[in-house]
């Protein structure tokens, strides 16, 4: 082997060793990391620390320990005289290697080097052959990893404590937005319908019922960023408002078609619309194909029942009691929300599955499934604006007056008052009361 | 400068001075090799063994193959160093009468001191110049060895009665030791066999001149060894030592003084030279552990416990060796 070649190899070799060098460094600083982050990942998880209670975070700090500890210890120089030294036991030459660089600039032992070089193998010498990685290293990495996975595993199974409603003033508020009746039979009174969702709520899991809520905060955001119809109009709109929008949209884009969300939006109103709405509305989900859709979106439009029938609220909102219905139709998860006579309307606390509130469940038509809806809300209203994304089933708040008078859009007054002496009309119990103060501090930030 | 052709001669005189020696001695190849290494370097050679086992006649074999002097000295009590290095007496040289130095059987290439340990010490430490530097001082004259100069001192294990154990300092001396066994009982037939029939044993003659083993002795010196090797001996050395941070727990409990610096250049030369011998241009792993115990084992002093416990140094060289790993 000519000593060009032989430089090859050392160079090989050297930078072989700093590879396994840094393996060793890395293993090492692994299975410390893993065993001091990810050792706080379970206190941190029971006690509800911001970032080691996180199992990514915990596995992210042990990744980047491990990575720093890689290349510093592959950063620093190889010895190269022990290295050949290494290298020649892992390949089987005898201190060959080690032996032709000590002497590699030594001219009066050239018979002495071309014989030793002879003895060399023939074949290319492998860097990774000759210096494979340690066992005791590959043993430290196994035992960090395997160290990471289980305690990734255990902090997972651990549920995470569950923070103060006041420690969370920004969280997103999930609107309910598709109420399908269930079979189950309504609570006849308020103190039933408490005691079907407490018992509903003792026969769930701590995890289990944390989950949907996970789920929900998931699958809907993205729906809200796609459409504002399926959530809002749904909360908020009436079926008069969203074939508004739908009608104004067509009328912009003649010749186009009901577009999914709105396919689905009209969808939820069909269930507690009175017959003819209901096959006015199949009609229009029907017909809107075959590209009339303007014109049919006009024709139910102009049908009386969408103004003045209860099936201009949503099916949620439509099964919300009237005031003097309330008692006898009003599901557990409904919470309750103002009508226009000043009574509840129905709706759900936000961020909780069902109502908790025995007002809340008056009058509904039975235990409802909630499918949640985050929003991103505005951080402050204060005592006027545009608070009608509060103005949900979730909100006790009145309605704005059902005056033909008061233009569509006039912002709505937000007043814990005049809630509060709603709420007060009905005898509600101070739990609730001040449950409904709290709610109005909350999305008011302070304000009336 | 060593040239191809040097290593050649040196080695084909070498391979020579092996096989006439292995024909007349029957076994003991390690003692044959502990004896040409020590031939190489410039060593010496401590053969432990009960008589009868054909030492003698291995050092005659290997002097007469080269054509070396040898010289046997029989230690006793009663010897006397002038016994051995040699005196001056007056001689006579037309009509002159003058002091004139008449050299002792210490004054040869290989010498054998037969039972060393039954003389004196002070009879002893007059072989300690002659071993190390190559001279003998008498008087005021200093006389310098003929080189080749190897010496072979050999100790009886069992006959302790009337015997003067070698000190420490002359014990490290010597480059080897080797244990000279009992043969095995077809090596036992054969050497009969060879004693008692035909003209008997003969004494082997070779072309291998004492010149060639000085060129032999050079090419030997000149094989090299790698960092990492040297590294290795250097642990070695320092793990037979109690307080050092390598030794094994066996050290720290029997050993009172490990290894000299001198072991450790003992067992580079000795390994270069078996290296040389094998055929091969440099130092090999297994070189040094071949040659590891026969080294060490005469430098290890036990403490008091090591002593009274009667710990084998064998067993603590056996650990060293389990301890210090080639690589670390």
């Amino acid at each position: 082997m000519t000593r060009p070649a032989m430089n090859e190899v050392y160079a090989a070799l050297a930078a072989r060793a700093r590879t396994v060098a840094g393996l060793g460094t890395c293993a090492r600083v692994a299975a410390a990391a893993s065993a001091v982050f990810l050792g706080l990942a379970v206190p941190g998880r029971l006690l509800g620390w911001p970032l080691l209670g996180v199992p990514g975070v915990s596995l992210a700090l042990v990744a980047a320990s491990t990575l720093i500890g890689y290349l510093v210890g592959r950063a620093r120089p190889a010895d190269l005289p022990r290295t050949l030294l290494r290298a020649d036991v892992g390949l089987g030459t005898e201190a060959r290697l080690s032996t032709l660089h000590a002497i590699q600039d030594r001219q009066d032992l050239a018979p002495f080097a071309l014989r030793i070089a002879a003895g060399l193998p023939a074949r290319p010498v492998s860097a990774s052959v000759a210096l494979p990685i340690p066992r005791r290293v590959a043993a430290l990495l196994a035992v960090a990893a395997t160290m990471a996975l289980a305690t990734v595993i255990a902090v997972s199974a651990i549920p995470r404590p569950r923070p103060p409603a006041s420690a969370a003033p920004s969280a997103p508020i999930y609107v309910p937005t598709e109420v399908p009746p269930r079979a189950e039979p309504a609570p006849a009174t308020a103190s039933d319908a408490l005691q079907a969702q407490a018992a509903r709520d003792d026969a769930v899991p701590p995890a289990a019922s944390s989950a949907p809520l996970a789920d929900a905060s998931s699958t809907t955001e993205s729906s809200v960023a796609a459409s504002d119809l399926p959530t809002r109009p749904q909360s908020a709109l009436t079926l008069e408002e969203a074939l508004q929008r739908i009608e104004e949209r067509v009328a912009a884009d003649p010749g186009s078609a009901l577009s999914d969300a709105e396919r689905e939006a009209l969808a939820t109103w069909v269930e507690g619309a009175t017959d003819a709405l209901a096959e006015a509305i199949r009609d229009l989900l029907a017909q809107s194909a075959r590209g009339n859709t303007l014109a049919q979106v006009r024709a139910v439009l102009a049908r009386p029942d969408v103004h003045a029938s209860p099936s201009s609220q949503p099916p949620a909102a439509q099964r919300l009691p009237a005031p003097d219905t309330q008692a006898t139709t009003a599901g557990p998860e409904s919470v309750s929300a103002p009508s226009a006579g000043g009574a509840p309307a129905s709706g759900s606390t936000p961020g909780r599955r069902g109502g908790a509130y025995p007002f809340f469940d008056e009058g509904a038509g039975g235990p409802t499934e909630i499918t949640l809806v985050g929003a991103t809300l505005p951080s402050t209203i204060g005592t006027a604006g545009d608070y009608s994304y509060y103005v949900t089933r979730s909100v006790p708040v009145e309605p704005p007056p059902d005056d033909p008078a008061t233009p569509r859009g006039t912002p709505l007054a937000l007043s814990y008052e005049r809630a509060s002496a709603i709420a007060a009309g009905r005898a509600l119990p101070s739990d609730v009361l001040e449950a409904v103060r709290a709610y109005f501090t909350e999305i008011t930030e302070g304000g009336l | 400068m060593i040239t191809e052709a040097d290593f050649q001669r040196a080695s084909r005189a070498m391979s020579a001075l092996q096989q006439a020696v292995g024909e007349v001695i029957v076994g003991h190849e390690d003692v044959i090799r502990a004896t040409l290494i020590a031939l190489l370097c410039r060593g010496n050679v401590l053969l432990e063994g009960v008589p009868g086992l054909g030492k003698t006649l291995l050092v005659r074999a290997l002097a007469h193959a080269t054509g070396l002097r040898f010289s046997r000295i029989q230690f006793t009590p009663d010897l006397m160093p002038a016994d051995i290095v040699g005196t001056d007496i007056i001689s006579e040289t037309d009509g002159r009468r003058q002091f004139q130095f008449s050299p002792g059987p210490i004054f040869a290439n290989v010498v054998l001191a037969d039972e060393i340990n039954r003389a004196t010490p002070k009879t002893q430490s007059a072989l300690l110049e002659a071993m190390e530097e190559r001279t003998v001082t008498v008087g005021t004259h200093t006389y310098a060895l003929e080189e080749p100069y190897v010496v072979l001192a050999t100790e009886n294990p069992i006959e302790m009665e009337g015997t003067y154990p070698l000190p420490e300092a002359q014990l490290d001396r010597f480059m080897l030791k080797a244990i000279v066994t009992f043969p095995e009982l077809d090596e036992l037939i054969e050497i009969v066999a060879r004693n008692t029939e035909g003209e008997g044993i003969r004494l082997p003659r070779t072309e291998v001149s004492p010149q060639d083993v000085l060129l032999a002795r050079e090419v030997a010196r000149q094989v090299p060894i790698a960092e990492g090797m040297r590294a290795y001996i250097g642990r070695l050395v320092a793990a037979t030592h109690p307080s050092s941070l390598l030794s094994p727990t066996s050290v720290r409990d029997y050993i009172g003084y490990g290894a000299s610096p001198r072991a450790a250049i003992a067992l580079t030369l000795a390994s270069k030279a078996n290296a040389f011998l094998d055929g091969q241009a440099h130092v090999r792993p297994v070189d040094i552990e071949r040659l590891f115990r026969p080294v060490f084992a005469h430098r290890l002093i036990l403490n008091f416990r090591g002593e009274s416990e009667g710990i084998a140094v064998d067993s603590i060289l056996d650990d060293v060796w389990k301890k210090v790993p080639l690589t670390s």
